[in-house]
């Protein structure tokens, strides 16, 4: 048996267990996305980092085995910035994808710790109840979901209005704006329809701006 | 703990700017194979590799063919000069990427799987191929084991600084007047090197900066000219000692495109394993390129040190830890640079083509 420390409470647990299922034991829940029980780990997506005390990086708990007398962190502020930093660059080529994403309603764990670590960038679109039929973009309504900030967990598009973007444009939004072409909205369009709420924030003309070039 | 052993001769030497293995094993191949017979019979293993860069076929062919002449004259193989130590060697060649230097990914490759890396531990010495205790040495660790017991520990020890002993091979490349391989004691400083055995740079040119440890290295300006080179100091500069390849700068050169340079190797070599060097290498890349075409901006600069900070700590390996160095050393040795680039948008070595100052924004 091997005696860890995690969190300052103490467990005995078999050898080669890994801090994730020791954590497990102990009732602290560590956020992971590539992990699945019964799989043997990737230590791949990271989200499952943890500080171990005398490692100088940050260590996947998910495959990293606990031996004697280890002191494990699964809080902190590095912990917490490095899992937002995964969460973000995960995001970085995803965001598009999420439109056409059949897991809604919060059944999705990377919208749910998007949100738990205040990870910027995810339109409405990903909190959207509505399926893919019932979309207002594919029925050829204008809905400015696709580029705006969430948070709003999607009250108008659920009460039959579309979005009207009044929580301004996510962060690189150039993106989002060329995707209603494929719908068949014209730029100007989506830009006018923006301007109601967002026209006076430094995002939107950040956006006018990068899209006028 | 199992009785079978592996050990690895690791000449999978990959680099920019990097040719020490290939000038030791190419110049003198027995002396790398009767360190690797040292090794096996140390820890006791009976069969040895070596993994050898596919870019490199002299180097494997050479190899090869010092292998072949030992096994026909009773050195490689059953019961070794009657001695009862068997031990056999093959040479290997690499799955061609970067990252297969690495020794779990090179692991992988010699199983014939997929050259990438996995999670350490368990380290190769208690699990390593097939499972098995491995030890794996490079090229030029190997190389020292025959003139340790040429010269004998006490002469040995003599040679080199107080922590490291003995002699590093360093590679001089890049705006220098000679370039080349150069074998030196541990601790001889940078001027040393870059300038009397290098020669300095070109005439009317002036030394900038040198690029150490390849890609995963730091880029270490003028005022570590004095620095001498042993594994400490170097990791207190920020860089790293890597495989020991200097690539010398020159006023000619530019800070941010130099750090592009690394980023696009590193970014194209990534295995695509883990999140923080697959997407963080490439957006890295992007902002570095934005910055050196005169779109960037001042939050730019910030958003480096904050995604070069998680890369270092959440990367996989040695490849994703090691990708920001390039960019926080020319960050902090060079940030009128960077800021030149972004708030005049000029480029002050006239290396990266900026855009045209914008106009018409109203400003």
């Amino acid at each position: 048996m091997t005696k860890v420390t995690i969190d300052g409470k103490q467990i005995d647990v078999p050898e080669a267990t890994t801090i994730l299922d020791a954590a497990e034991k102990l009732g602290i829940s560590i956020p992971t996305l590539c992990y699945l029980k019964g799989i043997s780990p990737g230590s791949v997506c990271r989200m499952c980092s943890v500080e171990v005390e005398k490692v100088a990086r940050l260590v996947p708990s998910c495959s990293y085995p606990v031996s004697e007398g280890m002191i494990v962190k699964t809080e902190s502020q590095r912990i917490r910035a490095a899992r937002r930093m995964v969460l973000e660059l995960i995001l970085a080529n995803h965001a598009q994808k999420c439109q056409s994403c059949n897991l809604k309603g919060g059944q999705c764990e990377f919208l749910k710790l998007s949100k738990e670590y205040w990870v910027e960038g995810l339109p409405v679109c990903n909190e959207c109840k509505l399926s893919p039929e019932a979309c207002y973009l594919n029925r050829g309504i204008l809905c400015l979901g696709p580029i705006t900030q969430l948070g709003c967990e999607g009250i108008c598009t659920t009460h039959g209005y579309s979005c009207q973007g009044c929580r301004g444009p996510i962060r690189h939004a150039e993106d989002g704006v060329k995707a209603f072409e494929r719908y068949g909205f014209k730029v100007e369009d989506v830009l006018w329809a923006a301007r109601k709420y967002s026209g006076g924030s430094r995002h939107f003309d950040e956006l006018s701006r990068s899209l006028a070039k | 703990m199992s009785d079978k052993k592996f050990v690895i001769c690791n000449a999978d030497e990959g680099d920019p700017g990097a040719f020490m293995n290939r000038m030791e094993a190419e110049s003198d191949p027995f002396r790398v194979v009767e360190g690797l017979i040292t090794a096996g019979y140390t820890i006791g293993a009976h069969e040895g590799f070596f993994f050898v860069r596919a870019e490199k076929p002299l180097m494997a062919s050479r190899l090869r063919r010092a292998v072949e002449e030992l096994r026909k004259r009773g050195l490689l193989g059953n019961d070794i000069l009657g001695s009862g130590f068997s031990f056999d060697a093959q040479v290997i060649l690499s799955a061609g990427a970067f990252v297969c230097g690495e020794e779990t990914a090179m692991i992988a490759a010699l199983e014939g799987r997929r050259a990438m890396p996995r999670q350490r531990p368990p380290f190769p010495a208690t699990k390593g191929l097939w499972d098995y205790p491995t030890n794996i040495n490079n090229v030029e660790t190997l190389a020292q084991i025959p003139v340790i017991f040429q010269l004998g520990p006490q002469k040995y020890s003599e040679i080199g600084s107080e922590k490291s002993k003995g002699t590093k091979v360093f590679c001089i490349a890049g705006k220098v007047r000679r370039t080349g391989a150069a074998e030196v004691p541990i601790g001889t400083t940078i001027r040393k090197l870059v300038f009397d055995i290098g020669g300095g740079v070109y005439e009317g040119r002036k030394f900038k900066a040198v690029q150490t440890g390849g890609p995963s290295g730091g880029c270490l300006p003028e005022k570590f000219l004095d620095l001498p080179l042993d594994y400490e100091s170097l990791q207190a500069a920020g860089s790293i000692m890597g495989s020991g390849g200097l690539i010398v700068l020159d006023d000619e050169v530019c800070a941010v495109d130099i750090a592009k340079y690394f980023l696009t190797f590193t970014s194209n070599e990534s295995c695509g394993k883990c999140a923080p060097c697959r997407v963080g290498t490439k957006v890295m890349l992007g902002i570095l390129t934005r910055i050196s075409e005169g779109k960037g901006e001042m939050d730019d600069l910030d958003k480096l040190r904050r995604l070069a900070d998680s890369m270092r700590e959440t990367s996989l390996c040695a490849l994703g830890q090691g990708a920001p160095n390039p960019v926080l050393t020319t960050l902090k040795y060079f940030e009128d640079e960077y800021v030149a680039h972004v708030r005049e948008k000029v480029c002050p070595a006239g290396v990266c083509r900026l855009a045209e100052k914008s106009e018409g924004t109203g400003q």
